[in-house]
């Protein structure tokens, strides 16, 4: 059952809340152990919750779309009375007194918060399998990676443990992991969800942003997340987000992404070819457009995340660095290489490739781009400096602050999901929102379930 | 394998050391390759920020008497 199923059901009174709530803990029981998508679980207070919201609803009050409905947060956002570990000996211990102001929002609109899901240390290292949490797997194929950061998010929703989570994304990390597990990973524009309580890796790139199996489950989280609605408040009436385009838009191909020096693979490009051709078909006016190429993107984009991250962990890194796994130690190590010259000419280039990306969007409504290079790798062969050895398709609207949104455009040779990215005009989250609504409707690929 | 990175590892020690930091010798040489990778992307910023440093320079500068 989608998001909006479930929350449809609980509003009608055909399904309680404790009833959606002890349905996605049946599934976690069973599929936990083999997939790992959580580092913390708290079913008996999800299901008082869920009581309070049955009652809520008895008394004839409904916060909103959210009302009962259960939800995962990254481990990178503080929940009040839940350790954020960050998947890092350094946070042990550490149990957060007050909720993210992005968990408030959610919680004031009715969401349930049923644990925290697995991340990679501080959002940034590999995968690593250990004392602060399990290594999240590929629940279309469980030797194959999740994605990263927002890895728990990914595999949880696609394996229909929960209908909805919470990630955050500096460099692809909430579309990524979706387009791996073939579930809807939206970034909006970094200011609509504020990321008070979450911890940083590169605070100029860093955004929160909703994950759901449907594009019409993004946007109701999304709507939800972007509210001014607090806690202990009245929630503000808010109209549904339209997601019926009121005409075909135009579509703009991101070129200079599938160039020869793209890591895009054979399967990953005829998928976007194939999405090509659906947006044509459905009127859309479907054009290449060029920018500059990734090595453009990704030098700007490594050179101020490596930069901003070992600003952040300095002093752990002098102090403490055995709390660290090796491989993330090394690769915030790596940041205190670089010199104030270069983090300058990175920021200088980030504002000339912003100025060229906003000039295209003024062209087309939405533009097309991979966010993967083809299926999800065996995790086995992930690597440590993957990071700075395969150039990433996410970190371009990161570092030009637009809304982003990857979802699911065909299945590969080995079963596994074909993702691709749309990228918006920044405050135009609710346009985007509709072409990815008008593909997935078109396509419908999200109906598609792992066999687990 | 790590001589063979030369004066390149030599400073990239030094550096650390001077930060109080420093990478595990077995994990040095993948340090030092992806330090590689690193320089080839400031590089690439140096290249493409180059021609707006040239329109800055050649900006009239103030007289002397100024």
């Amino acid at each position: 059952m989608s998001l909006a199923q479930a929350s449809r059901a609980i509003r009608a009174r055909e399904c309680s809340a404790r009833e959606h709530t002890e349905d996605c803990l049946r599934r976690i029981e069973r599929l936990q152990p083999q997939l790992g998508a959580f580092v913390t679980l708290r079913a008996d207070a999800a299901l008082a919750n869920a009581d309070a919201a049955d009652h809520a609803l008895a008394d004839g009050l409904w916060q909103g779309p959210l009302h009962g409905i259960v939800m995962g947060i990254k481990d990178v956002i503080d929940v009040a009375g839940m350790p954020t570990l960050a998947q890092s000996r350094q946070l042990r211990g550490y149990v957060p007194t007050q909720h993210a102001a992005a968990v408030e929002r959610l919680m004031a609109a009715g969401a349930i918060i049923l644990g925290k899901l697995t991340t990679h240390e501080f959002a940034f290292g590999p995968p690593v399998q250990g004392e602060c949490g399990p290594v999240a797997r590929n629940p279309w194929n469980s030797a194959h990676f999740a994605g990263g950061s927002s890895s728990g998010a990914a595999v949880a929703l696609a394996a229909g443990m929960l209908p909805g989570a919470l990630g955050s994304d500096t460099a692809g990390s909430v579309r990524s992991p979706a387009a791996m597990c073939g579930v809807v990973g939206f970034k909006p524009g970094r200011a609509r969800i504020p990321r008070a309580g979450t911890w940083p890796l590169a605070p100029s790139l860093d955004a929160l942003g909703p994950m759901a199996r449907t594009v019409e489950d993004c946007a109701l989280l999304y709507q939800a997340l972007s509210s001014d609605s607090a806690p202990n408040r009245a929630p503000i009436a808010q109209a549904p987000l339209q997601l019926e385009w009121a005409r075909p838009m135009r579509i703009g191909v991101l070129r200079s992404f599938f160039a020869p020096d793209s890591p895009l693979s054979v399967q990953g490009a005829a998928a976007l070819e194939a999405a090509l051709a659906v947006f044509a078909a459905l009127g859309c006016p479907v054009k290449d457009v060029m920018l500059p190429g990734l090595a453009d993107w990704n030098a700007a984009g490594m050179v101020i995340l490596l930069s901003e991250a070992y600003t952040l962990h300095q002093q752990w890194l002098r102090n403490r660095p055995q709390h660290y796994s090796k491989a993330l130690h090394d690769a915030l190590v790596l940041g205190a290489t670089l010199s104030a010259a270069d983090y300058v000419r990175a920021v200088e280039q980030r504002q000339r490739l912003t100025a060229e990306l906003q000039a295209v969007l003024q062209t087309v409504d939405v533009l097309i781009a991979p966010i993967q290079a083809g299926q999800a790798p065996r995790l086995e062969d992930v690597d440590d400096w993957g990071f700075l050895r395969t150039p990433s398709f996410g970190v371009a609207c990161n570092l030009a602050d637009h809304p982003a949104l990857s979802l699911c455009c065909g299945f590969g040779s080995l079963g596994l999901p074909l993702g691709m990215q749309l990228i918006g005009r920044r405050g135009e989250e609710e346009q985007l929102l509709q072409a990815a609504f008008a593909y997935e409707q078109a396509c419908s690929w999200y109906l598609r379930r792992p066999s687990i | 394998m790590i001589s063979d990175l030369g004066e390149s590892a030599q400073w990239l020690r030094e550096h650390l050391a001077r930060q109080a930091l420093s990478v595990a010798p077995l994990r040095f040489a993948a340090f030092a390759l992806a330090h590689q990778r690193l320089q080839a992307m400031t590089e690439h910023l140096r290249q493409r920020s180059l021609p707006a440093l040239h329109s800055f320079m050649s900006l009239p500068g103030p007289e002397k008497d100024d």
